[in-house]
């Protein structure tokens, strides 16, 4: 096992560094550093801006040198704030995790008895109506259903307990005078829904039809046979088995996650990763987005090993 | 009785030479073979009772009507079609007309949606952006597919190297962050010139989604070329001297249009979803087009007000549209490729 995980992790690094090189090029097509200089008086600026970022050298140097200073810790300061490019993605790198974690809790738990229940109950009533609100999770546009919860939860709800302040927020991650970790929660419950529908949506119908499969084994007839419990053969013998693909997609899911929040953090102005990057876009302030890729495309990478990895550990019958 | 749409006769038989005409044969023999095993556990019951050959589409639709699901999409969504086209009928204000002494009138008889911010009729907008976020998914799915298609089987037939280069090409865009690439490359090409040519707002979303879109497509058309091309009906056309672009494009392509099929329509969901998405965070369609997710960007701030059904209607058009063609995926899966489980 231990050689083939570091087999992997070893051709993961050609990946990391092709997927840099062309995200590099693609960024210095399409953006322009200086462009924020354009309004200025003085007609030498932009030339000495350019000289200063080196970028009238070939592309190739460009890289180099960028990629030197990147690995080295040196990732450039944000335009906008003058704070390191590393600080900026690192603290909205935290307040993303917290979102994906409490996200991922929820979807599983959630999620896996959906679909074991789906699954046994096969073309039951229930079954369908969860086969048909999964069809509407995954067709739903996020920014809506992110509205929608943001005009019932907060406001009508507020309405409706004739409360001051609504039970749930839709702006922040933390009241100003208030940092308690229910201050937190009240923040981050519309944001975890939001993520939760999709997340929810698709793994339910995974675990349905690993269930389904699993089910209709000849080992799982065999411990009916024996006289086991129903309930112990679908939690002990199937669920356990029925898992194993579920934690693959949920691997791979997770890593594209820290760039995919791009229009939750967007709409509840969460100051995570995806907010980071619109903000950086509308203000011209090219030099988070070429890190921000990177960081993002290394985190679905790892993800996508991890996904891997953990099928070989989880399915003795896989050998490598 | 000729279940596939491919006839290995058809083209071989041309060469001439006896030899081949004897492979064919053979190649024939085997493909019916192969069909009727195919057929065996979905269409051929069908296909007993009636006592007469059931064709390749009379077959296809007898599954597809069995989806109710489907069917009831379908009809929507050609409603939908209809009313994008026809929008100057079916309308009576103009989407851009200002009213500013009837602004934000709830839904009643006169606004089927009520008024926005100035007065403008919500339904006619509704109607008119929906051709904006029609067309866009409708030409992504074309220029995507022919992509995916094109890569697909140029890495699936000719394999080796080739084969190497797109599918490893194919996998880079399984790691690049999609969507901030789309939102640079909207927000940097929509004040460009593309080759002297200044694309609007929505035929640049469909280039730029249709490149970001031909992932999986290509995947599934290599993944079928790849057993498609050990068949017996391939070396018969390939002994009597077809060229590759024939054999792939007259004898393989054939074979797979189910799954094509299934992907496209799967992609214009996908398409029309991502665009909404673009758009309302303000880097899609930009006045003055306008497509659904534009609309919703514009009620963005009603959400928590008495005006929220600005939200309703645009939003409910783009979950209404997606969620059809996902079912018409669905039941052109069971129906054109009856084998595959999802």
């Amino acid at each position: 096992m231990l050689p083939y995980i570091i087999r992997r992790l070893l051709i993961s690094i050609p990946v990391v560094i092709v997927a840099s090189i062309v995200l590099f090029w693609f960024v210095s097509i399409s953006t322009d550093p200086t462009a924020r200089l354009a309004q200025s008086r003085d007609p030498g600026l932009v030339e000495r801006e350019r000289e200063r970022l080196g970028l009238d050298d070939p592309l190739t140097v460009q890289y180099g040198n960028w990629a030197t200073d990147f690995v080295r810790g040196d990732w450039g300061e944000s335009f906008i704030s003058r704070r390191g490019v590393s600080t900026e993605i690192w603290n909205a790198l935290k307040n993303t995790m917290k979102l994906i974690f409490w996200a991922i809790g929820i979807c599983v738990i959630v999620s896996v008895l959906i679909g074991v229940f789906s699954a046994v109950r096969q073309y039951s009533a229930l079954d369908y109506t969860f086969t048909t609100a999964s069809f509407i999770g995954l067709s739903i546009p996020t920014f809506f259903f992110a509205l929608l919860s943001i005009h019932f939860l907060t406001t009508e709800l507020r309405d409706l307990l004739n409360w001051e302040d609504p039970l749930f927020y839709s702006v922040g991650i933390n009241s100003a005078d208030d940092k308690s970790f229910l201050d937190f929660l009240r923040h981050a419950a519309l944001p975890v829904l939001t993520l939760s529908v999709q997340l929810i949506a698709g793994w339910s119908r995974y675990q349905r039809a690993a269930m389904l499969d699993v089910l209709g084994a000849d080992y799982i007839r065999t411990a009916r046979a024996k006289g086991v419990p129903r309930r112990k053969v679908i939690f002990k013998h199937a669920l356990r088995n029925a898992l194993i693909p579920l934690t693959t997609v949920m691997a791979v899911d997770i890593g594209a996650l820290f760039g995919g929040l791009i229009v939750t953090e967007f709409i509840f102005a969460w100051p995570g990763m995806g907010r980071l990057f619109v903000n950086a876009i509308v203000q011209g302030d090219t030099a988070i987005v070429l890190p921000w890729m990177v960081v993002v495309a290394t985190f679905i990478i790892g993800f996508n090993l991890l996904a891997d990895v953990m099928y070989g550990v989880l399915d003795p019958r896989i050998r490598y | 009785m000729v279940f596939r749409q491919d006839d290995p006769t058809k083209e071989a038989s041309g060469g001439g030479i006896v030899a081949s005409e004897a492979l064919v044969e053979i190649a024939e023999d085997d493909a019916l073979e192969d069909a009727a095993l195919d057929a065996s556990d979905t269409g051929v019951a069908a296909f007993v009772e009636e006592g007469k050959p059931l064709s390749q589409w009379r077959l296809f639709r007898r599954r597809f009507f069995r989806h109710k699901l489907a069917v009831l999409s379908a009809i929507i969504l050609i409603l939908l079609a209809l009313m994008a086209v026809f929008a100057p009928v079916v309308t009576t204000y103009e989407p851009t007309q200002q009213d500013l002494s009837n602004i934000r009138q709830p839904p009643s008889g006169e606004h089927w949606f009520g008024t926005d911010n100035l007065g403008r009729d919500l339904y006619s907008r509704v109607v008119y952006a929906g051709r904006i976020s029609l067309k866009i998914g409708f030409f992504v799915a074309i220029i995507s597919t022919f992509l995916g298609t094109l890569i697909g089987s140029v890495a699936g037939y000719l394999g080796k190297w080739v084969e190497q280069l797109l599918m490893r090409m194919t996998d880079l865009f399984l790691i690049i962050p999609g969507l901030a690439v789309l939102i640079v490359a909207n927000n940097h090409f929509r004040d460009q010139e593309i080759f002297g040519v200044r694309l609007a707002t929505d035929s640049l979303a469909i280039v730029i989604l249709s490149f970001l879109l031909w992932q999986t497509i290509a995947r599934v058309v290599r993944g079928l070329i790849l057993s498609l091309k050990e068949k017996e009906f391939v070396e018969a056309a390939r002994a009597s001297g077809a060229s590759t672009g024939r054999i792939i494009l007259r004898h393989i392509l054939p074979n797979c249009i189910g799954p094509i099929a299934v992907n496209a329509t799967l992609v214009v969901g996908l398409a029309i979803l991502t665009e909404s998405t673009l758009s309302f965070l303000g880097f899609g369609v930009q006045p003055p087009e306008m497509s659904w997710g534009y609309l919703v960007n514009d009620a963005r701030g009603t959400a928590g007000t008495d005006y929220a059904y600005m939200i309703y209607f645009p939003g409910l058009a783009i979950l209404l549209t997606v969620l059809c063609i996902n079912f018409l995926g669905d039941g052109l899966r069971d129906a054109l490729d009856p084998q595959s489980k999802h």
